[in-house]
């Protein structure tokens, strides 16, 4: 029994621990041998001559300036936006108009601003109509140029939503006591945010922060998109080296990206390291219930300004999706038609079986996500144990690695293993990409909890699953919904591993949608991106419902 | 808790124990499989599956695969035809891992490759073959001698790949905005000075954007046969293509955005010449303009022009990986495909609209009224013209090349 207590963390945060350090330590290890390939011989020469090459240092400062802006600007904003609409935040609708721009993958959100703020696009469009411009030319350049505007600027719309996901639990279970405690003491609405807001949002905010930054450095698609053709950014030249036609280019891809992810893996390590004092004290606290909070001044309007900025690109992009020809200079388009539509759901055979596929392939992710993500989350949470850094690291790895880079070595494990080009198999991988968000969102959850409920409970006799179920589960349900819109949304976006790994076996709306992003037919590439918005949408309806039965039945 | 461990052990176990008894299947060489009567094989793959991978970003290619070649192939051999929508890079990344592990029963049983694809596929032994040669339909209708079905981008074909479709390189125009078309590289840099904002060609990355500069360098070499004659060599390279760097800068401040940035790929230049910002597109495909123009893409008034100085046509081919796990079905499969009736169906608008890999002097009468008959659309250049322009691709190699030292010659000189 001793040995149990003793290595309890351990074990709850094991089976987690162990698939990620299995999937991405291989996959690393495989990626590091690539890299050394010069001439079919080991050595360090690529190295060398990458980071000797003008144009990868470029990239790599260009990536790095880009993604601390992003990062930077999101955190800031989100943090802004939570806290002054939270308490309206909380009901269901809002909340769905806030996580909207999470329902589009990069990719799409990119291209659903392009189509708003290109020289040629609607803004633009708009202006010449009421004659502010007199041609597209006059109309700023916002993509597609050296600084890099347009790039940061999807990723602030994109990533805002996913601060604010991550911050509303915090500001949803925050304290009202302390709050209290400082207007008796007269303290104004800064102390508060100092003193008894930030001490809960400081560590969440810096995960967040990290999580978005190694996103925004190794991601492909947005600069790929709306990048400009020199600097590029490192992901972009790594990716186009890696599926470059001269695959001798290859060790130059896995050397770039090693290089990314060391970057990013030691920033992490050391800022764990720097903070984790902070977070020690936090698991001490009690959960002194929630109650409702009045609405801080000008929140109504703040949600106004969210609700236009989310919804009116998903509304250009319903548009899109019927349009035939829209010109330059016309308010509305010339004709609406159903023609993409048309082709979509009657002349893809695939689409529906890929529907079915992509929903179970989520709902699976989702279930295996919670199984191993609640008692590695509460282990993390509330134990103190040697090598806690180290382990928080390994655990949040597969987010801060660029997939590309640990994609190869799992696919050969994977076809040893006889799990590649089968469901299983992907269901697998696809814990790599979200298990790490169901870690981080359910920890910052038992932390706000605290335990000394459970230490209450217990002593008066309960069994670990009461606990679970009486103590824990209603009160992490913020952080459980989060955990489903988020997986469910990362599931269905995953294009690459799902391609590697399911080998085109297994065939998920993401398999189907992205190859129409190589044709000039906007109306497809947007009925599409509408269909793909939808289905998080309809399994987030499907598990409020769900709730509301369990909800219904535990009451009575 | 306990418990935990003891799953988790046995899953490993249970992982391991079906990764040792991933047993080899036996692969088919190519000579016992060829040795069968064609007729055989076309029994033996009666309910089974073929499934082939393809590039999916068009509709109309989509359609003409699911639509009408597979309902066909079901009726006429009971071949199920499974469509996998993917790059060919990708897949050929994903072939090579399958090699690495030796894993021999894959799940691939046709591939669209060309050029460097098909270089890499071939030198690393990634496809099953020779086949190509014995396939009923390529001895009878193909000209296996013709340079374009004997070399795929300078790399001996020897029957590892069977030819599937022939395009050429054309540009499109706005006839409403440019009522003369540009005839030679001189006329076309005057149109672009005079033009400034109007022109711009795709990152030499991209495809497209690739074969654009090949075309100005055959032009700077002077002649396509000195090229060929030549095979890859960069120091060959390095002297003859002054010119074409010079070209290039000379244009580049008047190109769209004065150069300062190009299209990623050939959408974002499709997708500028729709919204008119350009006046002009590019691509291979002669009819590819028919589409778009049907779609409401491109403006009705969109025609094509070739340059004297050649437009570049090239073929593209299908394979059969080496661990396909239904090679008759394959075969069967691709021998369909180039069957006269699949391949002049792919040449009518209806669904691709491009041309055939076939030999039209070997068709039967009927084919060649057929095929006289197909109006390919307003905006084709007539089939004499094509052909005059013809020039054959290159060695893979200076696609690389091409590649690498524009960034140096023209985006990084500034």
């Amino acid at each position: 029994m001793k040995w149990y207590k003793k290595s309890k963390p351990y074990v709850m945060i094991g089976p987690a621990l162990l698939l990620i350090i299995i999937l991405v330590g291989y996959g690393l290890v495989m990626a590091f041998l690539e890299s050394i390939q010069y001439n079919h011989s080991p050595s360090l020469q690529v190295y060398q001559q990458l980071l000797q090459q003008k144009s990868f240092v470029d990239s790599f400062l260009y990536s790095f300036r880009t993604s601390l802006i992003s990062t930077l600007l999101s955190v800031i904003i989100g943090l802004v936006l939570v806290r002054i609409t939270y308490p309206l935040l909380k009901r269901s609708f809002p909340k769905l108009m806030a996580w909207l721009p999470m329902l589009f993958p990069h990719f799409v959100w990119g291209y659903m601003l392009f189509l708003l703020f290109s020289q040629t696009g609607f803004l633009s469009s708009l202006l010449n109509v009421i004659e502010i411009i007199k041609e597209p030319a006059d109309f700023p350049i916002l993509f597609k140029e050296s600084l890099g505007v347009g790039i940061i600027l999807t990723y602030i719309w994109k990533e805002v939503p996913f601060v604010i996901l991550m911050l509303l639990p915090v500001y949803e279970q925050l304290s009202q006591t302390g709050r209290e405690l400082v207007y008796t003491l007269g303290g104004r609405d800064w102390a508060v945010f100092r003193h008894v807001e930030w001490p809960y949002v400081f560590p969440v905010l810096l995960e967040t922060f990290f999580i978005i930054f190694a996103f925004v450095f190794s991601a492909y698609e947005v600069p790929a998109l709306m990048g400009a053709t020199y600097p590029k950014m490192v992901s972009v030249l790594s990716y186009d080296w890696f599926f470059s036609s001269d695959w001798t280019k290859q060790s130059y891809a896995f050397a770039a990206m090693m290089v990314t992810t060391v970057t990013i893996v030691a920033f992490v390590w050391i800022a764990f390291a720097v903070t984790k004092k902070n977070r020690l004290h936090l698991n001490q606290t009690y959960g002194d219930g929630i109650r409702n909070i009045e609405p801080v001044r000008f929140s109504k309007i703040i949600f106004l300004c969210i609700t236009l900025v989310t919804i009116v690109p998903s509304l250009l992009v319903i548009l899109t999706s019927f349009v035939r020809r829209w010109k330059f200079g016309h308010l509305w388009p010339d004709c609406l038609c159903i023609r993409a539509w048309h082709i979509l759901l009657n002349y893809e055979p695939q689409l529906w079986e890929a529907v079915y596929t992509s929903i179970g392939i989520s709902l699976l992710v989702l279930l295996i996500n919670l199984l191993i993500g609640l008692p590695a989350a509460k282990g993390l949470a509330f134990y103190v144990f040697k090598g806690k850094t180290t382990m928080e690291t390994i655990l949040l790895s597969p987010i801060l690695i660029p997939t590309l880079a640990v994609s190869m070595g799992i696919h050969l494990t994977f076809i040893r293993l006889g799990l590649a080009n089968q469901l299983a198999g992907v269901v697998i991988v696809h814990l790599l990409p979200t298990l790490p968000y169901t870690i981080k969102i359910l920890r910052a959850g038992f932390e706000r909890i605290g335990k000394k409920q459970e230490e209450q409970a217990v002593s008066l006799g309960a069994s670990p699953f009461h606990v679970f179920y009486s103590i824990y589960l209603p009160q992490l349900m913020p952080s459980i919904r989060s955990t489903v819109f988020l997986v469910t949304v990362i599931s269905l976006g995953q294009y690459l591993l799902t391609a590697f790994i399911g080998g085109g076996s297994v065939i998920t709306l993401a398999i189907l949608y992205f190859p129409f992003f190589q044709s000039a037919d906007d109306a497809i590439i947007a009925s599409f991106s509408v269909l793909f918005a939808l289905i998080p949408v309809v399994i987030w309806i499907v598990f409020e419902v769900f709730l509301r039965v369990i909800i219904l039945y535990r009451t009575r | 808790m306990k418990k935990y461990w003891g799953i988790l052990i046995g899953l490993l176990v249970l992982l391991l124990i079906t990764a040792c008894s991933n047993n080899t299947n036996p692969t088919q060489t190519s000579k016992e499989l060829m040795k069968k009567d064609w007729s055989e094989i076309e029994k033996d793959v009666k309910g089974t599956k073929v499934r082939i991978y393809m590039w999916g970003g068009d509709e109309g290619i989509n359609q003409y695969m699911d639509e009408w070649v597979a309902p066909r192939l079901k009726k006429q051999f009971g071949i199920t035809l499974e469509r996998v929508p993917m790059d060919a890079p990708e897949f050929l990344k994903k072939l090579m891992n399958e090699k690495k592990a030796n894993h021999t029963e894959g799940n691939m049983d046709i591939i669209w490759i060309n050029g460097e694809n098909f270089k890499n596929a071939k030198e690393n032994d990634l496809l099953f073959g020779p086949f190509a040669n014995q396939l009923p339909n390529v001895k009878k209708y193909v000209d296996t001698e013709a340079l374009d079905v004997k070399y795929d981008f300078g790399t001996k074909v020897d029957g590892m790949e069977a030819p599937w479709g022939k395009v050429q390189f054309v540009y499109q125009y706005d006839q409403a905005k440019v009522p003369n078309p540009p005839k030679t590289f001189a006329e076309l840099k005057k149109w672009i000075k005079e033009n400034p904002g109007k022109f711009t060609y795709p990152d030499p990355t991209d495809f497209t954007g690739n074969a654009f500069l090949r075309q100005i360098f055959y032009e700077s070499v002077g002649d396509v046969q000195t090229i060929l004659d030549k095979g890859y060599d960069e120091q060959f390279a390095a002297e003859n293509s002054k010119k074409m760097w010079e070209y290039l800068n000379e244009i580049e401040p008047y190109l769209w955005r004065q150069g300062k940035t190009y299209p990623n790929d050939l959408t974002e230049l499709d997708r500028l010449y729709s919204q008119g910002e350009v006046y002009m597109t590019m691509g291979y495909n002669e009819a590819r303009a028919e589409s778009f123009i049907d779609k409401g893409i491109f403006p009705e008034t969109t025609k094509t022009f070739v340059l004297e100085s050649g437009s570049i046509g090239n073929t593209h081919f299908l394979a059969i990986p080496f661990n396909s796990p239904n090679k008759e079905g394959a075969l069967t499969a691709i021998n369909f495909l180039l069957s006269p009736d699949a391949q002049l169906t792919k040449l009518e608008p209806t669904y691709w609209g491009e041309n055939m890999s076939l030999d039209p002097k070997a068709l039967s009468e009927k084919d060649q009224a057929r095929l006289n008959s197909i109006h390919r659309g307003d905006s084709v250049l007539p089939a004499e013209t094509l052909k005059q322009y013809l020039q054959p691709e290159v060695n893979a190699q200076y696609v690389t090349w091409l590649k690498e030292n524009w960034i140096n010659e023209v985006v990084q000189e500034k």
